[in-house]
């Protein structure tokens, strides 16, 4: 079954519709919330929230866009709440991923791959988590910052500086 | 093993007579009870269901008598009961009308009673409409969802009032898998208007007429009451008291066959007809055309 | 989707968190389009935490949709499913409204009544509230009765549950009903014994089982009516702010017991 169709049949209420898209999409959803936290307490409870949503979302579900990102954007939205209520949490496990929108946007304008690689990975990991949490994952600068445990300001002056020092080195 | 067993019970309704002493011993397997509107077949089930007591006679059910109130709540956690007219209250979902019936039956443990809704759900395939509004039901899907919370916590005795009316041909289908599926070890007594219904999976028939039994036994056994008085003409002979014109265009007619008539293989509709003698409608209904 | 995948070896780096950031990114890109990838890295996800977190989604959705009220009695100490019994009359509107007409309309006849019809009357008084609500409930009006008439649930106890939404309702309409239409409040008054019959009903029932406690509650009431009678001379006595106040005391205490009883336990685990 389609996953659109799922969506269907979960807000109509059928159980087996909620479990087969489960199976489907929890797996990756896990390994990709695992690079972002290393607790596996949270990944859990993130999966299980996004679930939920899912269940008690369906009926708004529109039918545009990709199931796929649909889930993923609750999910991720469920980390940042989950760690901001975690006071003793480590933020982000320290593997913080770059740039994927603009390096692809980069690759288009004729920037060879290998010189966003090294620029993207030659940032500090303070300013590649901001660039990972807004430009990768989508979240606002507020959500960022209750993901990262900075204020906001300081978000957006990293997020300023990673955006310099890019064009820096690509130019 | 004895599930059911009356003597000689009798009730009225002010001065009409509803039951006029039914005696009537049932074990495991399906029981179809036949009769015409105001036979007594709702007041007998509704005995049986321990929804009604009886003014006369006795009354056993699984072992117990049902004017006790201890033996009563002990009928009613192995019972399940398909009434013939209920209402939804109307804020309830499918999920949560089944639930409520659910906890009534005394399922207090959270998840095992979820589990056990959703499992009659699925048998009645409403498993998709769990969180519809049961006033969005259609009819058919109303009259599933009533025989659902009768098949909660898997009860002894099942008691079922007309509960194929409104379902369609092929839900009618899947019902009597169900029901024969479940007969296999328990008891289950079947109201219905549908002589086919009762032919097609009720090894027993008792017909009721006037409060009264008129057949106890199998649907063949019905058939053969009308064995002689069932016959096939072009025209209307003056002794049918009910004739219908069949596929291959001849004149299907019971009743008293003039002599030299062409009898044919009675069916259990036919004893019925006779049975309950609904000479006065004389009508001629077109059927198989 | 394009007929690109991802390398085998590249989703297994990924799921251990080995790929360098620019490649993993390009990974999550691909993999939100791509249901043959997503598939592929399935086997590297963790199968206990998954087996974990889906546990805990059912949990979570079996707990269905409770009201506001469902929760405070469970607060109180009631059981989840005895809430949800009598709440489910929420459900159950129409039944509901019926409840409240009954007993609001008991209440104001009450207030209204004097001379010899009323001693009669008001000794059954308390009883008053729970009757209409039990036929608030009954056939004819709450749509699902024939299939409730053949469950096994104590028919009492299910009664007395039914008045917990009714009974307060009621009373609080009456009382901020009195600020519109002057008499009315007084009318709330007299559902007061009743409503506190109904809580000692709920609390007696699980010591002594729910017919001895409502006979035995309603005998002491009619044993008050008529010490009343002997004492003042009217069954009015039996009204008297003196029992309205210990009426509210009851209601009171048992609703503030239980709270601290389940904070307790609450505390406990």
């Amino acid at each position: 079954m389609e996953d659109t169709a799922l969506i269907a049949s979960i807000a109509q209420g059928d159980r087996n519709a909620l479990a087969t898209l489960y199976t489907r999409h929890a797996p990756w959803l896990q390994v990709r919330l695992r690079r972002r936290c290393a607790d596996d307490d949270v990944v859990a409870e993130a999966l299980q929230e996004t679930f939920v949503a899912a269940w008690r979302g369906a009926g708004r579900w529109r039918g545009d866009g990709d199931v796929a990102a649909w889930l993923w954007g609750i999910a991720v939205r469920r980390l940042v709440d989950l760690v901001a209520k975690r006071p003793r949490h480590r933020s982000l496990a320290g593997v913080p991923d770059p740039v994927v929108a603009s390096a692809e946007e980069q690759v288009l304008l004729g920037v060879e791959y290998a010189d966003v690689a090294t620029a993207l990975n030659r940032l500090s990991p303070d300013l590649i988590a901001v660039v990972q949490a807004t430009v990768l994952d989508g979240l606002t600068t507020r959500e960022a910052a209750r993901l990262l445990r900075i204020p906001q300001g300081t978000v957006k002056t990293r997020m300023a500086r990673a955006r310099m020092l890019l064009r820096e080195a690509l130019s | 093993m004895t599930d059911i067993q009356l003597t000689t019970v009798g009730k009225s309704y002010g001065r009409r007579r509803v039951l006029a002493g039914i005696t009537l011993d049932v074990g495991t397997g399906v029981l179809g009870l036949l009769g015409p509107n105001g036979a007594g077949k709702t007041t007998l089930l509704r005995v049986l269901a321990t929804v009604a007591l009886p003014d006369t006679g006795r009354v056993e059910l699984l072992g117990r008598d049902p004017r006790d109130p201890s033996a009563r709540a002990a009928i009613r956690r192995r019972l399940g009961y398909v009434p013939q007219q209920t209402g939804f209250p109307s804020g309830f979902t499918t999920f949560e009308y089944v639930d409520y019936v659910a906890i009534l039956k005394e399922m207090t443990d959270r998840r095992a009673r979820h589990d056990e809704v959703r499992r009659v759900l699925d048998v009645v395939g409403l498993a998709g409409m769990a969180r519809r509004r049961v006033w969005r039901l259609s009819g058919g899907m109303k009259r599933r969802l009533v025989i659902a919370q009768a098949l909660l916590g898997d009860p002894r005795l099942m008691i079922l009032d007309e509960p194929t009316v409104g379902l369609d041909p092929e839900q009618r289908l899947r019902f009597r898998d169900t029901i024969s599926a479940l007969a296999e070890d328990r008891c289950v007594v079947v109201s219905t208007h549908q002589t086919e219904d009762v032919t097609a999976f009720c090894p027993r028939v008792v017909v009721l007429h006037e409060g009264g039994i008129r057949f106890d036994g199998s649907p063949r056994l019905l058939a053969a009451t009308a064995t002689g008085r069932v016959w096939r003409s072009d025209r209307r002979d003056p002794g049918a008291r009910l004739a219908w014109r069949t596929g291959d265009g001849t004149l299907r007619q019971v009743g008293s066959p003039p002599p030299g008539a062409e009898l044919v293989e009675p069916s259990a509709e036919d004893g019925y007809l006779l049975l309950v003698g609904e000479a006065e409608t004389d009508a001629v209904p077109e059927a198989g055309t | 989707m394009t007929g690109w995948h991802t390398d085998e070896d590249w989703l297994a780096a990924y799921a251990r968190g080995g790929l360098d950031r620019v490649r993993a990114a390009s990974v999550e890109q691909h993999l939100i389009g791509c249901a043959t990838c997503r598939a592929a890295v399935a086997p590297h996800a963790d199968a206990a935490l998954l087996a974990r977190a889906w546990t805990g989604t059912v949990d979570v959705l079996d707990r269905l949709r409770t009201s506001p009220f469902e929760r405070l009695l469970t607060v109180l100490g009631l059981s989840p499913s005895a809430a949800r019994l009598a709440t489910g009359a929420s459900a159950a509107r129409r039944a509901w409204v019926v409840g409240c007409v009954l007993v609001a309309a008991f209440a104001i006849v009450a207030r209204d009544m004097d001379g010899r019809a009323a001693t009669w009357f008001l000794t059954v008084a308390p009883l008053a509230p729970l009757t209409g609500v039990a036929l608030a409930y009954g056939p004819g009006v709450f749509a699902m009765h024939e299939v409730v008439a053949a469950a096994p649930y104590p028919r009492l106890r299910l009664v007395l549950l039914r008045c917990l939404p009714v009974l307060p309702t009621t009373a609080l309409l009456l009382v901020v009903g009195g600020l519109v239409l002057p008499g009315t409040a007084g009318a709330g008054l007299w559902l007061l014994p009743g409503l506190a019959l109904a809580t000692l009903g709920m609390v007696l029932e699980r010591v002594v089982g729910v017919r001895a406690a409502v006979a035995g509650l309603a005998g002491l009431w009619m044993c008050g009516v008529a010490s009343a009678r002997i004492t003042t001379g009217s069954v009015l006595g039996a009204f008297s702010p003196a029992v309205q106040v210990a009426s509210s005391v009851i209601v009171v205490g048992t609703v503030v017991v239980a709270l601290v009883g389940a904070r307790r336990i609450r505390g406990v685990r």
